[in-house]
């Protein structure tokens, strides 16, 4: 039976998952998938596919149906080998956790370790996935193995390192909560809101809406660039783009917020000149969270454009 | 948007492990860039992961599949390939670099028009190491050889012809020799101390810019010396090598520039037809049993200088050699004609210039010592110091 074209479908057949996969392409994908190895049968495999596809909605958005190439090509850009791998650690198959071990025990240890910056952290971190991986925690006096929530999208290994890599941030932020409160330097007390000019206070809110009307990508660069403090190339191996490329669109990112600063401030009943006069005002005269700004885009919009 | 367990209102490590290895469709690239976008703590576990990627890439990329290099597909079919290519490029070598100075030899070379078979035909050129030279002087001590010289001499095929004259026999040769093959015989008359202080100063070119130029260098570009080389068809073997000092010895630079670039034109291009004419030319064998290192000739008389510097003359083709009593000092490497003076160059400068002259009469003989000092004679038996 194959999956059903749904190149015009109504909002229950969205919501609907597939009923089924098509036989010969669950059998051709279980058979490059290497599942049988793993004691999945054909069946099992054949869920554990159609669950996740379901999930992700083919890798359409919501309100779109797959049709059938779009299913079919979802299905064969699975990491099919991984994801067989994994769920057959998950069901506990011995095999499946010799192959992982001898694969990924020590690439996972490495990984910890780059990530944790210290070989004792790294060790203890990649040493507490690996007890949990192995399902050490049970839930519903079931033992739960977090490779069960591997869907096969990316590779394995980049997976176990986002989790990682989870790990230690949540565990990072975490200690930093529990610092006692003599070690953390006392913040200074905030001074009280202190009347300034007019065309500062215009200029804060220019910058807000410039900020906000940012589409993601600029947003995100701004963000990993100037808040986080990441380099180009950190940036630019998370965008799968050049450093150069990265440099462009950051210029173009300021670019484009300077230009709207201004214009914002001319609608706010600024002359160009005194826009551009204003633009120069010393930042720290500025009062704008850029974080809270990146991080929260919802702004008020401006009298004018709420007007029109 | 996925969650996890643990992150309720993130992302999960799926998606952006997704995300890191750009595994998204554009949609859920979207929706994860504007969760980025105002998430610093998902901003920096997806920073961390790809650190951490990009520190394992080398390895990771090994162990799951090596990449085989571009030549490795080629399999049996690459040593063929390249030695055909190297072919190839030997060939187009050799045609690029021969193709001006034959054309420039071309025109004097026939060797009936100059040099009847009774006469002394041809005036071969060629450069070889005398023992004077057997120090190499320093760049900026050698002749003002050209440019030409210096780029279009190395050539693998001129050592090729060289190794294969000196291990050839010694058959007796009633034809008049062409150019190359007397440039042959005369790097086959080079005596044995003077070729192995060639052997020393091509050690010492060692660290020259390539292998090709040690090659001419040691078998025809002597450090200052050029060496004209003289068949004579009258006598069974007679050959007569006219050597021509360069720097310090001639004041004609400008001839020796013109006898340079036309030298180094014959150096390129000897014809498969040559090199097997070449292996066939004798040596002269002097009645010390020594072979002749420098030969002249001069009308019927030719002179002869041997390796341990004894000069030896025969007034007529065939007949016997007399040892001449050395009225010079030092070690005489060199005999030969007096060359042209000033640099003028008339009809026979410029025939010589292109390797070839007609031996001429009553011409004054020069003896060079290993101190570069001349003595002359006009009749190669009375010597005097220039």
């Amino acid at each position: 039976m194959g999956v059903a074209p749904a190149q015009s479908v109504t909002a229950a057949e969205i919501a609907s998952p597939p009923a089924a996969l098509d036989r010969d392409l669950a059998q051709e994908l279980w058979r490059a998938s290497g599942a049988a190895d793993w004691d999945l049968s054909l069946d099992s495999f054949s869920r554990i596919l159609i669950e996740l596809a379901t999930a992700a909605n083919f890798g359409l958005d919501s309100l779109s149906a797959a049709n059938v190439g779009q299913q079919s090509a979802f299905y064969r850009g699975l990491h099919l080998g991984e994801l067989a791998l994994a769920r057959g650690c998950a069901a506990g198959c011995e095999r499946a956790w010799e192959r992982f071990l001898s694969l990924y025990r020590q690439p996972l240890t490495r990984a910890a370790i780059a990530i944790a910056g210290s070989e004792t952290v790294g060790r203890d971190l990649a040493d507490q996935l690996y007890g949990e991986l192995y399902g050490l925690t049970e839930r519903d006096g079931e033992r739960r193995s977090p490779l069960a929530s591997y869907r096969g999208r990316g590779s394995l290994m980049g997976w176990l390192r986002t989790t990682l890599a989870q790990r230690h941030v949540d565990q990072i932020r975490r200690t930093r909560r529990e610092e006692p409160l003599e070690e953390i330097d006392a913040a200074a007390p905030e001074a009280g809101p202190t009347a300034q000019p007019a065309e500062l206070t215009q200029l804060e809110r220019a910058i807000e809406h410039a900020v906000a009307a940012q589409p993601a990508e600029e947003r995100f660069l701004l963000a990993a660039y100037y808040l986080d403090g990441q380099t180009l190339l950190q940036v630019a191996r998370v965008l799968g783009v050049s450093e150069a490329t990265v440099s462009r669109k950051l210029h173009r990112a300021t670019a484009s917020i300077r230009k709207l600063v201004v214009k914002n401030l001319e609608r706010s009943g600024l002359s160009r000149r005194a826009a551009e006069e204003t633009l120069g005002a010393d930042p720290r005269d500025l009062s704008p969270n850029l974080k809270k700004l990146l991080q929260n885009p919802r702004t008020v919009p401006f009298p004018e454009q709420a007007a029109s | 948007m996925t969650t996890t367990i643990q992150h309720e209102s993130h992302p999960g490590a799926e998606s952006l492990a997704a995300f890191a290895e750009q595994a998204l469709g554009a949609h859920e690239r979207g929706q994860i860039l504007a969760h980025l976008a105002i998430c610093s703590r998902c901003r920096q576990i997806v920073a961390l992961a790809s650190d951490a990627a990009a520190e394992a890439a080398p390895t990771t990329q090994v162990a799951v599949r090596p990449r085989r290099a571009w030549w490795q597909g080629w399999g049996l079919a690459l040593a063929p390939t390249v030695a055909l290519a190297a072919t190839v490029a030997g060939v187009a070598y050799l045609h690029m670099h021969r193709a001006t100075p034959d054309n420039q030899t071309a025109k004097v070379e026939p060797p009936a028009q100059i040099a009847p078979n009774n006469a002394p035909v041809a005036n071969t050129s060629t450069t070889a190491p005398t023992a004077n030279f057997a120090r190499p002087k320093p760049s900026n001590a050698a002749p003002a050889v050209s440019s030409r010289e210096s780029i279009a001499a190395p050539h693998a095929q001129a050592e090729g012809i060289i190794a294969r004259v000196e291990e050839a026999p010694a058959p007796s040769v009633a034809a008049p020799a062409p150019l190359n093959e007397s440039r042959a015989v005369a790097n086959n008359l080079v005596p044995a101390p003077a070729q192995t202080a060639v052997d020393a100063w091509q050690q010492e070119q060692k660290s020259a810019p390539s292998a090709a130029t040690r090659v001419f260098a040691s078998k025809s570009a002597a450090p200052s010396k050029l060496r004209d080389v003289q068949t004579n068809a009258s006598g069974n073997n007679a050959l007569a090598v006219n050597n021509n000092a360069l720097t310090d010895v001639t004041a004609g630079a400008a001839a020796f520039n013109n006898q340079a670039n036309s030298f180094a034109a014959m150096e390129v291009a000897p014809t498969a037809k040559r090199m097997k004419k070449a292996k066939e030319l004798p040596a002269i064998l002097l009645p010390s049993g020594l072979p002749a290192v420098s030969v002249t000739n001069s009308g019927s008389l030719t002179l002869a200088l041997d390796a341990t510097g004894a000069l030896y003359l025969r007034p007529l083709a065939g007949a016997a050699w007399q040892r001449i009593a050395p009225q010079w000092t030092g070690h005489a490497v060199l005999v030969r004609r007096q060359a042209a003076p000033g640099g003028q160059e008339n009809g026979e400068d410029k025939a010589r210039s292109y390797g070839i002259t007609a031996a001429a009469p009553a011409k004054l003989l020069e003896i060079v010592n290993d101190q570069n000092q001349v003595w002359l004679s006009t009749d190669g038996k009375t010597w005097s110091a220039k």
